[in-house]
């Protein structure tokens, strides 16, 4: 009992230390002996405190930041090189002032402190309106505490930077508080399981305070793609600003607001004129006999005669009679001019705005954030169906839409009737392996086989053989094959548009696998397979593993067992399932006379697996793996 | 008794089976452009060229793209570009100096450099279309020049290409020709100006496999130069080294107290090796490599006294501050330029001219090189590591420069790894592991490297994901490193847990392959030696299918022997590998060895069934 009061007091005692605010130079005997972050042991440097306090002096939004970074293991010493980026833009929309950054090491307990001169300080103009400052702390090694503290200042009041609460190293305390003036109003979203469990929330005459404690790194991880999405943050939107005395004036207050400034904006950009699109359609032939044929004429048309440039977001840069004439633009500028199209000809189309995948938010949130939102996909109902339409991909057939699109929901924009809505887009996006394998005269394994993937997993495949085709290089760089292997031909087959398939068939004569007349021969049936090397070798992870979307993969081989042989052995059948049927994996020998076929299927039922199963899951694909590896044994026969 | 030859087959393999799919390459764009380089009596260089691009697709916009360079000594002059349609004549796009975007020029690792770009990006949904494009830049030092490349893109048809440099013969130039087969004049001026005009048409479309020593080139160096205040001249390499002592003379001057404290670390050391080590490792225990590029162009270090007041410096700042330290210690030692990266070609020799990104020290004993690459915090003194090795460098001395050649670290003791594993079956089929690596000379620098780039987590993780043995969850990872002199040392013990160690067939208990595989990189040094040994508990009751009698390969550039033991239930394991290279070979023929050597013995361990309990 005693002991576990002794340590709720080390606790407090260790939240007190970083409650109140800290010094600069400053640093208790805690933070002089921290060595080793104990719920991330491996890390080598970490934030030990970081604050950030924003006020308003007028209509200048001003955020105090202060950084705290301990090194912690060799690896760690290129921490010593510091960028603070701010967006200056024609207008010096964002400025930084006051920075001074100070490095101390420790003899024993001694600190050695050293202020880092203005020389070691670099501005830099990075271009497109960004700079950055780059500091450049003096004598860093194991022990340093980097410490440094800035102001920024900006323009933008409409929306606030906010605060994320994690690094790319752990943070052992990050702190942000707002004080609010009442002329100003503003709504704010928090995300994060920190955030929403165990971070400690105070409101102080108009100062709002929120700290997080013990956050974890955020790092790439295999098979998690948009991790910003998970990170702990606070944000902020004005919601309404006093105009006069008695006078308030809302600021997208809801979503039929904000719908409406959004299609006020196409509107402006004459994204609803028919006349511009008029131009582009004159001479085109976008009729049919249904409404489905008509939009797929147009969705091909542009495809084929506009080019996509690199701009992203949800508002269009150009005019549309800029888009008509250059016939460049970005996605939601071809967007909204398939919309145009179809439209004109009395087809129903509207934009839906969506926070796409690794954007930071991918769940919305139910007020009216603007920020929540980066891209935008089309709704249209042909001959009385629903569709969704996408023009960010080039090669993506009709009806396909970006993979970072397929989120839960996103705001449909109609005039006057915005309105959230569930984003659902079905597809089985499935892969099948078939091969046979046969010896020939020469005794060489002939390996003929064929590759169907389905759907987006089609489109990936379309995506690499085309770009191997503009670099021209061999189609068989689709796989990874063993050097030695010849591969007798290789083509690929693209039906998405009209089967939603690609078919890859490929012939490989592998030489010497009947080793001069040996005994037993040993032969793995499957000689291109996704998954007979386990992707999870990590020993933990910190996201979940999100495989993008439920799959399956089948796999089906017959080897002819040549002359001279006998099957002797064969893996045994198994089918196996994780926990609650996630994941699935089959494995079935059949034996059919002087044949022997060997089919196994991989199910990804749920593509997110939660990180508590990541152990499971990598025990599981092991398995899988295993078993894909595992050979046929052929026997020679005595007197054949 | 019943036995397979464990993939004996490999050792049967033609060279390289893969089928190469050559074919012409595509165009995306062909090309017409003239260069007019006039050197001035200042030193400086007028750089004018036209282009006439035809886009033919998508693909070749970026070849119609505009990035042009400047810095402090750079200064953009002139720029137009107009995008014509061809089949009506009628332009489409227009842009001048005010179009071009500005942006830094980031080289991935310098917190400052002055280096920026200017650049024009090209859109069009329409093609052909016809990019005319036209740009002057000034160069205020002709201290470098860049090669005259006339296929400026892979998959791009070259119609014709025009060089003409014009300079005053009081300052020259010198010129190294590369496959180029076109004509070449040469006028003198009526003002006494020389004139040279290369001329090149119809070169054939490169791919991505295109090397810098197949291209088309001409190499362009000055005789006389100057950067900023600094004249020198570049005839040969004793000249372009005395230029370059010049250029940092005086920089090298220890703070007093610096000096006395470097002084005392060596007062009681007479060897001169062990001299240079521990001036070494304290440079590397208390300075950090930052890259600032600023001084003469980038050129010219910063001051020992500063590199000491900081604690950093970039590859000059630190080499000059060693340079200083050793000289203090009464150890020769020699700044040297040296063009790094691995794999990089070597310098053109016969060109003496500035061909070089970086430096390294030459501390020397007895006149014998004791190479150091100061950047570095954890490489021995004398060994300098796959980034600068097996090079012709330039060594600067007070007297002028010379060519040398730094070390290869080919023979095999530079280049050994040892293992010892131990793994145990459990009735699931998972064992426990652990295993010991020794390794010796490259191999060890590397893992060195790593350990000192990745973090713990990913340390594990990418030992997982290079090991042989799939399945491992490691539970405990220990990395140590240490020298033998300049013998890079590192011992790796690693223990876990191989899931699915082994699986049963209908009649068979299968190990999965756990031989270790020889990697791209590790047969880089021509020579490569591993041993090995497995020892592995397996259940009660297994009996080897598989010949246990000792197999010997031995082939022109590899010899392989295995050794296999069955006693006591233990399956005892010894493998050794010897990799010796004759002749120089491309990544493609080093794939297929790899391959050739990895294949052997690669098979799966088997046994008749044991009663083992599959869950």
């Amino acid at each position: 009992m005693k002991k576990q009061l002794l340590l709720c007091l080390l606790f407090l005692l260790h939240l007190s230390g970083y409650a109140q605010k800290e010094k600069f130079g400053k640093y208790n005997s805690n933070e002089i002996s921290y060595s080793e972050v104990d719920f991330e042991p491996d890390a080598d440097a970490v934030v030990l405190f970081e604050e950030g306090v924003s006020k308003f002096f007028g209509e200048v939004f001003e955020t105090t930041y202060h950084f705290r970074i301990k090194i912690l293991k060799e690896s760690g010493i290129a921490r010593g090189d510091v960028k603070i980026p701010f967006y200056s833009g024609d207008n010096r929309t964002e400025e930084i002032s006051g920075l001074k950054a100070l490095i101390t090491n420790f003899e024993g307990d001694e600190p050695q402190s050293i202020k880092v001169d203005k020389n070691q300080i670099f501005e830099v103009e990075v271009g497109n309106g960004w700079k950055e400052y780059r500091i450049t702390f003096p004598n860093v090694k194991v022990g340093s505490i980097l410490e440094y503290t800035y102001k920024k200042t900006d323009k933008n009041i409409t929306l606030l930077d906010g605060w994320t609460f994690q690094n790319d190293i752990p943070t052992i305390m990050s702190s942000y508080s707002i004080t609010m003036i009442p002329q100003l109003e503003y709504k704010m979203i928090g995300q994060g399981t920190k955030y929403n469990t165990t971070s400690e929330k105070t409101v102080n005459n108009g100062t709002y305070t929120w700290t997080l404690r013990k956050l974890n790194s955020l790092k790439a991880e295999p098979y998690m793609n948009n991790f910003a999405d998970y990170r702990e943050r606070v944000e902020f939107q004005l919601s309404r600003y006093q105009k006069t005395l008695y006078e308030w004036e809302d600021v997208l207050k809801n979503w039929i607001v904000l719908g409406d400034e959004v299609l006020r904006g196409y509107t402006d950009k004459g994204y609803f004129r028919s006349s511009p699109l008029e131009k582009v359609m004159d001479g085109v032939d976008f009729e049919g006999s249904t409404e489905l044929e008509k939009a797929q004429k147009a969705y091909y048309y542009l495809q084929q005669n506009f080019q996509l440039n690199t701009e992203s977001g949800f508002f269009p840069d150009q005019q549309i009679s800029q888009l008509v004439k250059t016939k460049v633009g970005s996605a939601v500028e071809l967007d909204l001019a398939l919309m145009g199209i179809l439209r004109s000809m009395g087809i129903e189309c509207h934009p839906i705005l969506v926070g796409s995948k690794g954007s930071g938010r991918s769940d919305l949130v139910p007020f009216p954030f603007i920020n929540q939102f980066n891209s935008v996909l089309l709704h249209a109902k042909l001959d009385g169906k629903e569709y969704l339409l996408d023009l960010e991909d080039p090669l993506a057939p009709f009806g396909y839409v970006d993979l970072d699109k397929h989120v839960k929901a996103g705001l449909f924009l109609t005039k006057e009737n915005s309105q959230l809505v569930p984003i659902n887009i079905p597809h089985n996006s499935n892969s099948v392996f078939t091969s046979v394998l046969k010896f020939d005269e020469e005794k060489n394994l002939i390996v003929e086989g064929s590759l169907r993937r389905y759907f987006y997993e089609g489109l990936q495949m379309s995506h690499r053989s085309q770009n191997l085709q503009k670099n021209n290089e061999p189609l068989h760089k689709l796989f990874t094959l063993d050097p030695t292997w010849e591969v007798v031909n290789m083509d690929m087959q693209d039906n998405l548009k009209e089967d939603n398939y690609t078919t890859t068939n490929y012939t490989i004569k592998i030489q010497g696998q009947d080793s001069q007349g040996a005994a037993l021969m040993m032969l793995t049936p499957f000689k291109i397979a996704t998954f007979s090397k386990n992707p999870f070798t990590q020993d933990f992870r910190i996201f979940p593993v999100d495989f993008g979307f439920a799959f399956s993969e089948t796999y089906s081989t017959l080897l002819e067992i040549p002359e001279g042989y006998e099957l002797d052995d064969y893996p045994l059948k198994e089918a196996i399932s994780m926990k609650n049927g996630e994941v699935l994996f089959s494995y079935n020998p059949v034996l059919m006379g002087d044949k022997v076929q060997i089919v196994a299927k991989l199910e990804v039922k749920k593509p997110t697996i939660d990180v508590r199963q990541y152990a499971n899951l990598k025990y599981f694909m092991e398995t899988v793996a295993t078993k894909m590896n595992a050979p046929l044994v052929l026997k020679k026969v005595s007197n054949p | 008794m019943i036995f397979v030859l464990l993939a004996l087959w490999a050792s049967f393999l033609t060279d390289s089976l893969v089928s190469k799919f050559s074919q012409e390459p595509p165009v995306y764009s062909s090309i017409s452009h003239s260069k007019e380089l006039v050197i001035d009596q200042n030193f400086g260089y007028t750089l004018k060229t036209n282009k006439k691009i035809t886009v033919l697709s998508a693909e070749g916009l970026g070849h119609a793209s505009v990035r042009i360079f400047y810095d402090k000594l750079v200064q953009i002059k002139g720029f137009s570009l107009e995008v014509i349609d061809p089949a009506t004549g009628k332009t489409i796009q227009k842009a001048k100096m005010k179009d071009l975007q500005d942006a830094e020029l980031y080289d991935g690792f310098s917190v400052f450099a002055d280096n920026r770009q200017k650049y024009y990006v090209v859109n069009s949904a329409k093609f052909p279309i016809e990019v005319h494009i036209q740009t002057e830049v000034y160069f205020q030092s002709n201290f470098s020049f860049q090669p005259w490349i006339p296929v400026e893109s892979t998959f791009q048809k070259l119609d014709e290409a025009e060089l003409a440099i014009i300079y005053p013969e009081s300052i020259g130039i010198r010129y190294q020709e590369q496959h180029l087969s076109g004509n070449k004049t040469e006028e003198s001026l009526a003002d006494g100006r020389k004139k040279l005009v290369w001329k090149e048409a119809n070169l054939p479309v490169q791919d991505l496999s295109i090397r810098e020593e197949d291209d088309h080139r001409l190499y362009i160096a000055p005789k006389e130069f100057k950067l900023e205040s600094f004249q020198g001249s570049m005839n040969d390499w004793s000249e372009l080294g005395l230029w370059k002592y010049k250029l940092n003379e005086g920089r090298d001057q220890l703070p007093q107290e610096f000096r006395e404290k470097i002084l005392k670390l060596v007062e009681r050391i007479d060897d001169p090796y062990e001299r240079i080590s521990v001036l070494y490792a304290y440079l590397q225990k208390n300075f950090r490599y930052v890259s600032i590029q600023l001084g003469i162009g980038g050129w010219q270090t910063m001051t020992a006294t500063d590199a000491v007041k900081y604690s950093y410096g970039d590859c000059k700042g630190l080499t000059n501050l060693m340079k200083a330290m050793l000289e203090a210690a009464g150890i020769p030692a020699f700044y040297t330029l040296v063009y790094a990266g691995e794999g990089e070609s070597d310098i053109r020799t016969d060109l003496p001219s500035n061909q070089f990104n970086h430096v390294i020290l030459r501390a020397e004993i007895d006149e014998q090189p004791v190479w150091l690459e100061c950047t570095s915090n954890s490489l021995p003194a004398g060994y300098l590591g796959s980034f600068t090795n097996d090079r012709h460098v330039l060594v600067v001395t007070p007297t002028g420069g010379y060519l040398a050649k730094t070390p290869s670290y080919e023979e095999s003791s530079w280049n050994r790894v040892e293992n010892e594993y131990f793994l145990q079956l459990d009735e699931k089929g998972d064992a426990t592991m652990t295993m010991k690596q020794h390794l010796e000379g490259n191999p060890a620098y590397k893992a060195v490297s790593i350990s000192r780039q990745l973090d713990s987590r990913q340390q594990r993780d990418y030992f997982n994901k290079n090991s042989a043995i799939s399945g491992l969850v490691i539970q405990d990872y220990q990395f140590e490193s240490e020298q033998l002199d300049s013998l890079p040392i590192a011992d790796r013990t690693v223990k876990g847990i191989v899931q699915k160690f082994a699986q049963t067939t209908a009649k068979r208990l299968l190990l999965k392959p756990f031989f270790t595989k020889i990697k791209l990189d590790e047969i880089g040094f021509k020579n490569f030696d591993l041993e090995e040994t497995y020892a592995i508990d397996l259940p009660k009751g297994v009996v080897s299918e598989f010949n246990l009698e000792p197999l010997e390969i031995k082939e022109e550039e590899y010899s392989i022997h295995i050794e296999n033991q069955l006693k006591d239930n233990q399956l005892l394991v010894t493998r050794k590998i010897k990799v010796s290279i004759k002749d120089p070979k491309d990544e493609d023929s080093k794939k297929v060895l790899i391959s050739k050597i990895n294949s052997v013995g690669y098979g799966t361990y088997h046994f008749t069934k044991p009663s083992l309990n599959q869950k």
